[in-house]
């Protein structure tokens, strides 16, 4: 399956015919480049005046065409030059000569403090653009990173509107702290945690976080750069470990201009498992009670009458729709620009009462007060509003009682939705643990999250060369989140109805001061420098209330005074404070060597009294082998090496960590008047020597423009060493603590990545591919006494999955008499004894896999003929196991006797009268029976076409451009994964997505 | 150069205003540097043990919510029960390989030891640090006024006396750790059984001496002198140590006394009942109640019941049919969805009714406290060992009496006579089944049939392949990984 992907690639062939038209005249003539005179070949000929008419050129430059009378117009282009139009006149040959387009070549990238041209550029950044976005209705800029850029890998971890994901630069570099890269807005790191009052801790109420980037709007980006090396990174120190995803929004450029889009979409759910049918449920559960020895729990004509029963996905779901309009306003003169943008976007999720809608405005200008002064500021100001259901708790054997996915688990189909006399079923066998899956989806669970982001920018030129810049940036979220559960619901009738209400704030501000000097000496020394001090303060503080028994269930939480009973409050406040002094040498010798050095020191208030200041070095080098005399190659335009090393840190761990405190209890009753008392207990041991993780990284790579710039690609190899990575170390009990957070242990990653640009073919059809694979390996380098279980490999993947080995199922007693479990019974697994020492222990786990991928690549390929284009992404992610918790709960019948939902798998099991070898009897093993075996633990693999978009761009009169367009989000899937998703993971049903929308612009 | 100038003093001055200090601003919790500077400092501390009470052995989460098919409240309880001749749990047949499979069956193991098993261990040595810490900073310290100090300290050492007493009881030797732990990767080893016997003595006498026998209201349920003595008295009977567990028990023969009904004890407005040494108490809030009756009653017996937990049939017949005590088991009720009578077969034994219903309850979540240790308990340690010293005699026979009297209200034909006992032997067991009918499913069981070493014998005649090695729950294998130091009980 690992080649899969060439074969999408190589069956990726178009043939394109030209129709014919009436003509009245031929022209030939030849295109060639204006610098060096060489022929294009491959360069498009068109006619203005008719839009389907044109040609391309052959090996010579040559090109020949035959024209009708109206044709006044020939438009000339190549891909890396700029469009040409020549007048026909009475002429009959032409000699055309195109201009190199220098901006294209090079482009200007965004890297901390500043912007490189890419060819000067000496670390490893991936760059993208907007080209590359996901052209489809997504919620975050999350999904632009999706497989664009080799070596950032992102798992969506949920699939419910706005749902958050993961984020991985480079691999895993952390196990306790964050593995998520820095994000910097416009300038402004802007903290990742997530500010709207969680559900994640709460055992019945659970709710999995959204993603915090909902609140900016991904149409108002222009670019993304991620920072990989530590040469890129260490400008960002003790935050730069996992990487630096640097985004910069929209400026106004040229002629005013309006702009509209909008764009509409369904979803329908991917993919979704086979429960049994009521009467094979009804019938299953009758032949596992006679199994164990019980008397049957349905009566015959029970079976009978319980038909195909419910499908409760279907009861708790619906189509999905996502709706967005974007408006914007641009444009700049010589000493202003502008940008201004609203967006609103609303997304209705699969399942019913999930919804997400945001409310966002921007307004980015830019203004030359004088010839030295220049001020600006980016604002952007966003509501969002997410209505989320309570998934339910996930319990020690991973399926859920409490959630509208309870079905999973504990919900068999022999059950309906309501009673004869309307009201909802209860369950079975547990009524009063297990609600109605639909009953649950009464509860209201509603957030509002107002996000103000916005600096403002002030740079004043003191002398030639040398400018001073002072940033004042401001981040501040505030998000307020009201529940109420009904007496319709379970827990809710149980205690007349509960409410909780939440507000979370969180604040952000930095002052930065820098001075930038450039300098050339002579022809062939270029010098910048950058000097600078940076001060962040995080805040975060937050209160809850909950409250049972409510007097009306119109008003609930929204007049908690109307409640009886008060449940325990909380409340919390954080800080957190970072100070920097930052450096950045670039030196560039004759433009083809290339030196770039940065410091930087961060004094940060998280750790221990010891360890308060880190210091974050590298340096990079380029070599532009193209510019060297002895270089010659008609075929490579460009060949630059990069060489760099450095060190970054993490220090994106929680606050407090390095002190011992106190910490009040949950609440416990004294006094003969019953009153609530709480008790302050130690909380964690002190830690003083606490510090960040250090990331030391080489990094060696090429990149290369070949062939007129039609391929364009780059090779990155590097070797990642975390160390002092800090682990949450299992105490001994008798400490009166489970943990303590440590600097032990070192971790490594290193990979390559690939990644290139081709034009394949110009002219009519004009293809373009666009190509990133990245290979990460990730081990254990050190535990630093982090005690190895004795399955383990010492060195091992950080993610390894460790289980039993399934051999297969014991079919008699001789079997059993001759294994390594002799006290087991036929129908069980039978496991693999690793270690043949004749018996099954936690000694004979394996490692079967590792829960995150080594091998990730993305295609994407774009057609363009005339004003139609076509784009495909395909999305790769290899070398992943996951732990199918679902299929081990639902082909496993030994709780059936307590109401659990089972697959059809289950019929497939093994019976005296039925052996076989897939499914076992039910009787379960007394090790390894879920997440440690084999059997569930499977590769989690996929190819997935992630979108295909057709779009057509007519010419329309008083339009500067109009564009309509179809797209289609995850539309297959190849995996081996026997869930529902590899990639979201088991609860929120998966989506594909059809969406139809234009942009105009005037 | 004039604007470097100018420029350079707008850097300084920015750069010396955000200039800050990089000490850890701490809001929400309160540092080692400013705790147990005062009296409510002290009590504020100490009361965290009681915490360890409610939920303990039984959560899922990390704050320990009292939730769960154990929601009865005290962790222990299943430990001592589900293990013995008393009481069974129908879950365990459905899901044999559940946390109250294992124990039912006897199936567990030091890889699947079951939820209770394993987190009582880890649990109560949270307790006891709790208890270390206390201890350290109060014993000593003058800025505590006198008063406070000894309660608390009575508190602090009763607690930590409970902890190990627990531990040594489920697991045998465990490691003793008297003190916090200035090394948080310290590796202790396991303390000998005379360590810990003479180490919870002390603990739990030192703990009789400041403690009170009882409280004014503002502080009832703190743990009490008469809860130390109990605990202590029993102790020593369980190391056959008869004579100081007769001292231990006549501590507080005089300062208590028995409820004037059965039934009062367990009643939803049992705060305050003579009888209680040591409840945890209770309301009807979620998290902060009694769901005892919920794991007990049937679902459509009691709204809001999961139900499962019951006495074997054998117990229910071994009652005396007029003995009042056997009124708080059932084997009939009506159903309260559709009022039929629902009767129960021999196979489902009866329910256990001990916590009458709590009209108020929310949810699950009833108002009466949950009873750990009262005087009958201490009443019944002395008969058995004053019949240990000088076989059948009639104090023990007296003391007998004083439960049966209740339990046969103006029926004296049913009080015992000396004279019916021509053996010590006959007498132990005697006392054996009458501590069952009086304290039956209140978490004693296990360790009386261990001490009659009737424990194994029991299970086997319920058909159950247990192991005499049994006797002793295995340290969980997780506890062994970390900490190499631990040997695990023979027999695992």
């Amino acid at each position: 399956m690992k080649l899969a992907f060439l074969f999408v690639l190589a069956s990726f062939v178009t043939i394109a015919s030209a129709d014919s038209w009436s003509t009245d005249k031929t022209i030939s003539g030849r295109i060639v480049d204006e610098g060096t005179g060489q022929p294009l070949i491959g360069a498009t000929i068109l006619v203005k005046e008719i839009s389907l008419l044109g040609t391309i050129t052959d090996v010579d430059g040559k090109f020949s065409i035959e024209v009708p009378e109206k044709a006044k117009t020939l438009v000339a282009s190549y891909v890396g030059y700029l469009t040409r139009e020549v007048e026909i006149g009475d002429q009959s040959y032409f000699d055309i000569k195109l201009q190199m387009d220098i901006e294209t070549l090079d482009e200007i990238v965004v890297v901390g403090y500043g912007t490189v041209m890419k060819s000067d550029i000496t670390g490893a950044v991936a760059s993208i653009k907007t080209e590359e976005f996901n052209p489809g209705p997504v919620v975050s800029l999350s999904s632009h990173l999706q497989n664009t850029a080799p070596g950032v890998v992102m798992t969506q971890t949920s699939a419910q509107p706005g749902g958050n994901f993961k984020v991985q630069v480079r691999g895993q570099t952390s196990i306790l702290g964050s593995n998520e890269p820095l994000y910097v807005i416009d300038g402004i790191p802007v903290s990742n945690d997530v500010v709207t009052p969680s559900r994640e801790g709460s055992v019945e109420r659970y709710s999995p976080d959204k993603n915090p980037l909902n609140g900016i709007n991904p149409r108002d980006i222009v670019s993304i750069e991620v920072l990989k090396d530590a040469s890129a990174a260490a400008i960002y120190g003790a935050r730069g470990a996992n990487g630096v995803v640097l985004i910069t929004t929209k400026t106004g450029k040229g002629n005013a201009k309006l702009s509209y889009s909008s764009s509409f979409g369904i979803q329908e759910i991917a993919n979704q498992y086979e429960y049994l049918t009521g009467e094979e449920y009804a019938r299953v559960t009758n032949e596992w009670a006679l199994f164990l020895g019980l008397d049957p729990v349905f009566s015959p004509a029970e079976v009978k009458s319980a038909g195909t029963g419910t499908n409760w996905l279907e009861k708790v779901s619906r189509n999905g729709s996502i709706m967005q309009h974007q408006l914007s306003a641009s444009g700049g003169q010589e000493h202003l620009n502008y940008y201004i943008s609203g967006n609103y976007y609303n997304h209705k999720g699969l399942i019913r009462n999930t919804e997400l809608s945001r409310y966002s405005g921007r307004i980015n200008i830019n203004s030359e007060l004088s010839e030295y002064f220049q001020v600006g500021t980016n604002l952007a100001i966003s509501q969002t509003d997410d209505e989320n259901i309570h998934f339910g708790s996930p319990n020690e054997h991973g399926s859920t009682f409490n959630g509208p996915f309870s079905f999973r688990s504990s919900w068999p189909s022999n059950v309906p939705v309501y009673q004869e006399d309307g009201s909802f079923s209860v369950h079975p066998v547990i009524p009063e643990l297990s609600p109605n899956p639909v009953s649950v989806l009464n509860i209201s669970d509603d957030s509002k999250t107002v996000r103000i982001l916005g600096s403002i920018y002030g740079e004043y030129q003191i002398i030639e060369g040398l400018a001073a810049r002072i940033n004042l940036g401001v981040d501040d979220i505030s998000s307020k989140r009201g529940g109420y559960i009904p007496t319709t619901v379970l827990s809710g009738s149980q205690v007349g109805g509960e409410g909780e209400l939440s507000h979370h704030q969180s604040q952000n501000l930095l002052s930065e001061l820098t001075l930038n000097y450039t300098r050339n000496l002579g022809s062939r020394h270029q010098f910048t420098a950058l000097a600078g001090y940076t001060f962040q303060k995080f805040s975060n503080e937050g209160f809850s209330t909950r409250a049972q028994g409510f007097s009306s269930e119109i008003t609930n939480i929204n007049d908690i005074s109307g409640a009886s009973v008060f449940l325990p409050s909380s409340s919390f406040k954080l800080s957190s404070k970072l100070i920097s002094y930052i450096g950045r040498v670039n030196y560039s010798f004759h433009d083809r060597f290339l030196v770039t050095s940065t410091i930087r020191a961060d004094g940060s208030t998280k750790f221990g009294p010891n360890q308060k200041w880190g210091f974050f070095p590298s340096a990079a080098l380029g070599w532009k082998i193209h510019n060297e005399s002895f270089f010659t190659s008609s075929a490579v335009e460009e060949l630059k090496l990069r060489l760099s090393y450095g060190q970054t840190g993490n220090q994106e761990i929680g606050n407090k960590l390095s002190q011992s405190l106190y910490r009040a209890t949950r609440p416990i009753i004294l006094g003969g008047d019953e009153q609530l008392t709480v008790g302050l207990a130690p909380v964690r041991p002190e830690n003083k020597d606490l510090r960040w993780e250090t990331t030391t990284q080489y990094n060696i790579g090429v990149d290369v423009l070949l062939y007129g710039s039609r391929i364009q690609a780059s090779l990155d190899a590097y070797r990642k060493i975390t160390t002092d990575v800090l682990l949450q170390f299992t105490l001994d009990p008798t400490t009166g603590f489970e943990t303590i957070t440590t600097n032990a242990g070192a971790l490594q990653n290193h990979g390559v990545e690939f990644q290139a640009k081709s034009i394949n073919t110009s002219g009519p059809v004009e293809w373009s591919t666009g190509l990133n694979i990245a290979y990460n390996e990730n081990r254990w380098k050190d535990r630093a006494g982090l005690p190895f279980s004795s399955f383990e490999k010492e060195f091992g993947p950080v993610q390894g999955i460790y289980a039993y080995v399934v051999e297969g199922i014991f079919q008699n007693t001789g079997e059993v008499e001759n294994s390594a479990q002799p006290g087991s019974q036929p129908g069980q697994f039978r496991f693999k004894d690793v270690n043949d020492d004749g018996q099954i222990t936690g000694d004979d786990r394996e490692l079967v896999g590792q829960g995150v991928p080594d091998l990730t690549f993305g295609v994407n390929n774009q057609l363009n003929y005339r004003n139609f284009e076509l784009s495909l992404f395909i999305q790769g992610v290899q070398g992943i196991s996951l732990y199918n918790r679902d299929r081990s709960q639902l082909n496993n019948v030994n709780d059936l006797l307590f109401g659990r939902n089972k697959s059809r798998e289950v019929l497939k099991r093994w019976t005296p009268e039925n052996p076989g070898n897939s499914v076992p009897s039910g009787i379960t093993n007394t090790v390894g029976n879920d997440f440690q075996n084999s059997l569930y633990v499977e590769d989690a693999s996929f190819i997935r076409l992630r979108n295909v978009t057709l779009g057509y761009t007519p010419a329309i009169s008083g339009m500067s451009s109009f564009r309509i367009y179809l797209d289609v989000q995850n539309l297959f899937t190849l995996t081996d994964w026997t869930g529902i998703d590899p990639e979201t993971g088991n609860d929120y049903p998966n989506a594909k997505t059809y969406s139809i929308g234009f942009d105009v612009t005037f | 150069m004039n604007q470097i100038n100018k420029f350079l003093l707008v850097f300084t001055v920015i750069t010396i205003g955000c200039s800050q200090s990089l000490d850890e601003e701490v809001f929400d919790e309160v540092t080692s540097n400013n705790f147990f500077r005062n009296d409510n400092d002290a009590i504020t501390a100490v009361n965290a043990i009681y915490t360890k009470l409610r939920g303990a052995g039984v959560r899922s989460t990390e704050e320990g919510q009292a939730w769960g098919l154990f929601a009865q409240g005290f962790g222990p309880w299943m430990l001592n029960q589900y293990v013995s001749d008393e009481t069974w749990v129908t879950w365990a047949l459905s899901f044999p390989s559940g946390d109250a499979g294992v124990l039912q069956n006897f199936t567990f193991t030091p890889f699947q030891a079951g939820g209770g098993i394993f987190y009582v261990y880890r649990d109560f040595y949270e307790g006891i640090n709790i208890a270390n810490n206390v201890i350290l900073n109060v014993e000593n310290n003058s800025d505590i006024s006198q008063p406070v100090r000894d309660q608390v300290m009575g508190e602090a050492l009763f607690g930590r006396g409970m902890f190990y007493y627990y531990l040594y009881n489920f697991y045998g030797k465990v490691p003793l750790v008297l003190k916090p732990t200035s090394d948080p990767f310290s590796l202790p080893s396991q303390a000998s059984e005379s360590e810990l016997v003479e180490s919870i003595a002390s603990d739990l006498s030192r703990a009789g001496e400041l403690l009170p026998v009882s409280y004014p209201l503002s502080d009832y349920g703190r743990f009490t002198k008469g809860a130390a003595y109990s605990l202590l008295a029993r102790l020593y009977l369980n190391e056959k140590r008869w004579a100081d567990a007769e001292t231990a028990a006549r501590m507080i023969m005089n300062d208590y006394t028995l409820s004037s009904g059965y039934s009062d004890i367990f009643a939803p407005d049992n705060n305050g009942n003579p009888e209680i040494l040591f409840s945890v108490l209770s309301i009807a809030q979620t998290g902060l109640g009694n769901a005892f009756l919920a794991a007990t009653a049937e679902p459509d017996q009691v709204t809001a019941s999961w139900g499962g937990d019951r006495v074997y049939q054998a117990f229910y017949e071994s009652f005396d049919p007029e003995d009042i005590r056997r009124e708080l088991l059932t084997k009939s009720y009506i159903s309260v969805f559709d009022s039929s009578q629902v009767i129960l077969d021999d196979e489902d034994g009866a329910l256990i009714m001990k916590y009458a219903v709590d009209e108020n309850r929310i949810g699950p979540w009833a108002g009466n406290d949950i009873v750990v240790l009262r005087f009958t308990d201490v009443i019944l340690v002395l008969a058995e060992a004053l019949n240990e010293i000088h076989g059948p005699n009639q104090e023990s026979i007296d003391l007998i009496n004083w439960l049966r009297q209740r339990a046969f209200p103006g029926n004296p034909g049913k009080l015992l006579n000396l004279g019916d006992f021509s053996s010590k032997e006959e007498l132990r067991d005697r006392i054996l089944q009458e501590r069952s009918w009086e304290l039956y499913a209140e978490g004693y069981r296990r360790e009386d049939l261990i001490r009659h070493g009737k424990f194994i014998e029991r299970a086997k005649e319920r058909g159950i392949d247990a192991g005499d090695h049994q006797v002793l729950y295995p340290i969980p294998q997780y506890y062994i990984d970390i900490n190499p130091n631990l040997l695990q009980n023979p027999g695992y």
